[in-house]
């Protein structure tokens, strides 16, 4: 196999929620807004089918990490948008805590290597 | 325009969930496919001069690459009904790299008993890994609990053992009172025996009183080493007026309390019935040894009864008026028919809709008019009552029994105590291993209480565990302790078995000793530093720091 497929499915799988949660911190969004969002800013590194992003979805929020909603704008369809819970902020920090030091832990030792 | 909400259906058949929910995820996912089939279409139809053919193309090419989001529909309506059935979230095994760890939510959500479940499980999981300290702890708790239930037994077999009769509401303890005595230990005291026939026959109160006294009786039948039994003589209405009916056979008749020394018959107790004559039905009618002469056996008490007072057990119950072929010569026969002589106890049973107080009264004008009828005996002398329940004690000291049990109840409570402090101590101790474990929870959503919730349940299953090695100790322990009773208990017989109230008080005392002493571990241990504690400060990574390992895994 791939090494680096392998890599990337082990890193994708550690930071999904991590994603998700970082991308409705600031406003609330529907599904396809997300997996949207997280393909442009990640420079299409990180893509999800729906196959994986609504079973995500429904999973945080089960958690309560996050609450969906369907809201209806006017001459729209409704739509469901999912917000950050006071839970869900909590994980994000202390997530985001992980991952930086997770980062800073790989680049120490890739650092090091390379010296 | 497809119709996407039909194709999501097809594809994604069997999800079995409420079917509004189910409409709603349809709903979404349709809208997402949809959104998706309009950017593919535009980008696939970019060229201005493309023909129909190529149009249409270009169509079935954007709806394949939407229906390709779906990936295996059968797979994620299996995965999206699993994740709308769960009410908590399920072990989770490798996403944080915590085998088997449990990642909390809001758990608890209509499913209280399979949290509690788990935390029950995590909890055993958590003592067995730490066997030295759960054997310290279990230990130092078992001494504690053990020596409560041992002291609870006794305080149950002198106080709180129902006394085996109908309707004891009714039933009253009928003493002797003499102003010349009051206030010196001695404020009842028993009755005479002409005192007690009188008060039968001109207090019109009761619908039945007893008098009866107490002997000791040689046994050579049966099984075993002749031996002296204690004894009750009783009037011929004893068992009537207590509502006692017989386990085998039958119990007095009036008349064989009628011609003195005509009716040698005796009810044995169900002890001396199993332990003298391996409970032989066919005893019933046949005669017995007493004091060397033919007792015959008409009947066997209750399993449950030895006589009215706890201290005082009987094995065999004769009728009064055989006094002369039971009673030895001594103070007690010279004195039968002396109305100074208070040689008998009494009881009564209330008429119906007569209270205690009334039953006083007209006990205290019958006393009133005996003392006038006999000046000298019954000089400043009269008759009082009180439930047969509160005489089962000696009535004289039942203060000071209550005060002693009390104070027994309450060194070992004490001990107890103490015992507690210890194991948190240990526990504190403890919760300085676990604070990276906790941290990671508390960075993952668990909330406080959800994390008090666990380390509570972790302290009363070990208090839980203590309580069974306990109960075992105060197996032993019980008859040690009765072992060492005072002289005047040495023929008693008290019913200290560890029935179902001892198993609840036992239980009831292991988990508030789980509380108590888990209580403040729980409260420090649920609130790590996050900063220091997710900190790696090995070099090794702990098992916390799978997650990192597993992602830097090729």
């Amino acid at each position: 196999m791939n090494p680096n497929a392998n890599l990337d499915r082990e890193l994708k799988k550690g930071s999904t929620e991590l994603l998700v949660l970082a991308l409705v911190e600031g406003r609330p969004r529907h599904g396809y807004e997300i997996g949207k969002l997280i393909e442009q800013r990640s420079g299409g590194v990180v893509q999800f089918h729906v196959a994986s992003l609504y079973p995500l979805l429904y999973r945080l929020e089960k958690r309560c990490w996050i609450a969906g909603r369907w809201v209806e704008k006017a001459g729209q369809r409704r739509r469901r948008f999912y917000r950050i819970t006071a839970e869900g902020r909590k994980v994000l920090a202390a997530q985001r805590s992980m991952w930086q030091e997770f980062v800073a832990a790989i680049n120490r030792v890739v650092g090091i290597e390379s010296a | 325009m497809p119709e996407w909400k039909q194709l999501i259906r097809e594809r994604l058949a069997g999800m079995e969930l409420d079917p509004r929910r189910e409409a709603e995820i349809v709903e979404e996912l349709a809208q997402d496919l949809e959104q998706r089939y309009t950017e593919s279409l535009a980008r696939l139809s970019a060229s201005d001069d493309a023909d129909a053919g190529e149009h249409s193309a270009a169509r079935a090419e954007a709806l394949r690459m939407a229906l390709e989001e779906l990936q295996d529909g059968e797979s994620l309506a299996r995965e999206i009904a699993r994740i709308e059935r769960t009410l908590r979230p399920a072990l989770l095994r490798d996403q944080a790299g915590m085998e088997n760890a449990i990642i909390p939510g809001r758990e608890g959500r209509g499913n209280m008993f399979a949290d509690f479940w788990q935390d029950l499980r995590y909890g055993a999981r958590m003592l067995f890994k730490s066997p030295g300290f759960t054997l310290a702890a279990v230990l130092s708790l078992a001494l504690g609990i053990g020596a409560n239930t041992t002291i609870f037994t006794v305080v149950k077999a002198l106080f709180l053992n129902p006394l085996p009769v109908e309707d004891a509401s009714t039933l009253v303890a009928i003493f002797t009172t003499d102003e010349k005595n009051k206030g010196q230990g001695f404020d009842l005291m028993p009755i005479s025996g002409p005192n007690y026939k009188d008060l039968r026959d001109q207090t019109h109160v009761f619908a039945g009183v007893v008098g009866f006294t107490f002997t000791g009786l040689s046994i050579s039948s049966g099984e075993g080493e002749p031996e002296n039994v204690p004894a009750v003589l009783a009037s011929g209405n004893y068992f009537d007026v207590l509502g006692v009916k017989a386990a085998a056979g039958r119990t007095f008749l009036p008349e064989e309390d009628g011609v003195l020394g005509a009716s040698p018959v005796v009810v044995i107790s169900h002890r001396l019935w199993k332990n003298r004559f391996g409970a032989d039905r066919g005893l019933i009618g046949k005669t017995i040894k007493l004091n060397n002469m033919d007792w015959n056996v008409i009947g066997v008490a209750p399993e449950n009864f030895r006589g009215v007072f706890t201290l005082f057990g009987a094995d065999l119950w004769v009728t009064q008026s055989m006094y002369q072929q039971a009673i030895p010569a001594g103070f007690i026969r010279d004195s039968w028919e002396d109305r100074r002589a208070l040689v008998f106890f009494s009881f009564g049973r209330l008429k119906p809709g007569v209270t205690l107080e009334q039953a006083k009264a007209a006990m205290q004008t019958t006393g009133a008019q005996l003392a006038q009828a006999f000046p000298r005996e019954n000089d400043q002398r009269n008759f009082t009552a009180t439930m047969l329940t509160q005489a089962a004690l000696n009535p004289n000291q039942q203060q000071a029994f209550v005060a002693a049990g009390a104070v027994m109840m309450g060194i070992v409570a004490l001990v107890l105590l103490i015992a507690c402090g210890n194991v948190a101590n240990l526990l504190l101790a403890r919760s300085s291993s676990r604070e990276r474990e906790v941290a990671v929870r508390v960075s993952l959503g668990a909330s406080r209480w959800r994390l008090m919730r666990q380390l509570l349940t972790e302290s009363t299953l070990l208090a839980l565990l203590a309580g069974g090695l306990g109960l075992l100790l105060a197996f032993w322990g019980r008859e040690a302790l009765w072992a060492m009773r005072p002289p005047f208990m040495q023929n008693t017989v008290l019913d200290m078995a560890l029935d179902a109230r001892v198993l609840w008080f036992t239980i009831a005392v292991s988990m508030l000793t789980g509380i108590i002493f888990g209580l403040a571990p729980a409260l420090q241990g649920s609130r790590p530093n996050l900063a220091l504690a997710l900190k790696d400060r090995s070099s090794v990574p702990s098992r916390s720091n799978r997650w990192f390992t597993c992602a830097i895994h090729w």
